[in-house]
């Protein structure tokens, strides 16, 4: 009686560690555990680009808000200083309405860099190319700073010189 | 024992085997998901942290009440380098290329 559930327990003692060792050979490979060499790599060049990728989107906000800050006051003092001495700039709609538009296009190409920035990661499929996607992005909003930065000077240049110089 | 018969030693042993399957499969399939804790969503940080920089910026420039403080606004425009904004992408796909 011993004898045979000894040998019992030992065939499902077998029979439990081949099947075990089937299961976790059939698993799908799981992606690189956090602790291993490569994923330690890759995360520290993320945290290198994240940093540096924030400062740049960092930047560019605050020259979109410095832009933003100087057309909001030459605004007022066109208002205030300007029209008031019964002045006014022939174009002043066209070139407020043309400010707006050049920031609501910075601003979307902007939020559109932070969005590549925070989708990027050591677990997003391809990081490489969501690297390339923020670069492009960060490309155009220079170029759309630009374009801004000449429609705010655009703005200010229409008000100085219809401004006397008593003023 | 005899042949064919199914002794109570051997349903437990029976049912040991099939828990022991069941939970190593679930074992497997576990994920762990962990997320840092100060980790947030950047893009939606995007448009308050931009909200609150325009204000900022808006107290910092005093108000134009002299056609000179126009002059200046123009000055600081012009002065304005945008090309700092891409400063890091060469830095950024050194680091990448041995991604």
């Amino acid at each position: 009686m011993i004898t045979s559930m000894v040998m019992n327990l030992a065939k499902v003692l077998v029979l439990l560690t081949l099947s075990t060792s089937l299961v976790l050979a059939a698993a799908p490979s799981p992606r690189p555990h956090p602790t291993s060499g490569v994923m330690r790599s890759c995360e520290a060049r993320v945290n290198a680009i994240n940093m540096r990728s924030s400062k740049m989107v960092d930047q560019a906000e605050t020259m979109l808000a410095k832009f933003g800050s100087i057309a909001a006051r030459a605004q007022e003092f066109y208002t205030s200083k300007v029209v008031s001495k019964g002045i006014t700039v022939a174009s002043y709609d066209a070139l407020v309405s043309d400010v707006q538009t050049q920031k609501s296009v910075a601003e979307a190409i902007l939020n559109a860099a932070s969005s590549d920035l925070a989708n990027f990661s050591c677990q997003s499929g391809n990081p490489k190319a969501q690297l390339e996607l923020f670069r492009q992005d960060m490309l155009s909003t220079r170029a759309a700073l630009k374009t801004y930065r000449q429609s705010v000077i655009n703005l200010v240049k229409g008000i100085h010189a219809a401004t006397p110089d008593s003023l | 024992m005899k042949p064919g018969k199914i002794g109570l030693t051997n349903l437990l042993l029976l049912a040991l085997l099939v828990l022991g399957i069941i939970t190593a499969v679930l074992l497997v399939q576990l994920k762990t998901g962990l997320l840092p804790q100060a980790s947030s969503p950047r893009a939606t940080q995007g448009a308050a942290n931009r909200s609150t920089k325009a204000e900022d910026a808006l107290l910092k420039t005093p108000a134009m009440t002299t056609k000179a403080a126009l002059s200046k606004g123009l000055q600081d425009l012009n002065g304005t380098d945008v090309g700092t904004v891409t400063e890091g992408l060469t830095e950024n796909s050194q680091d990448a290329a041995s991604f």
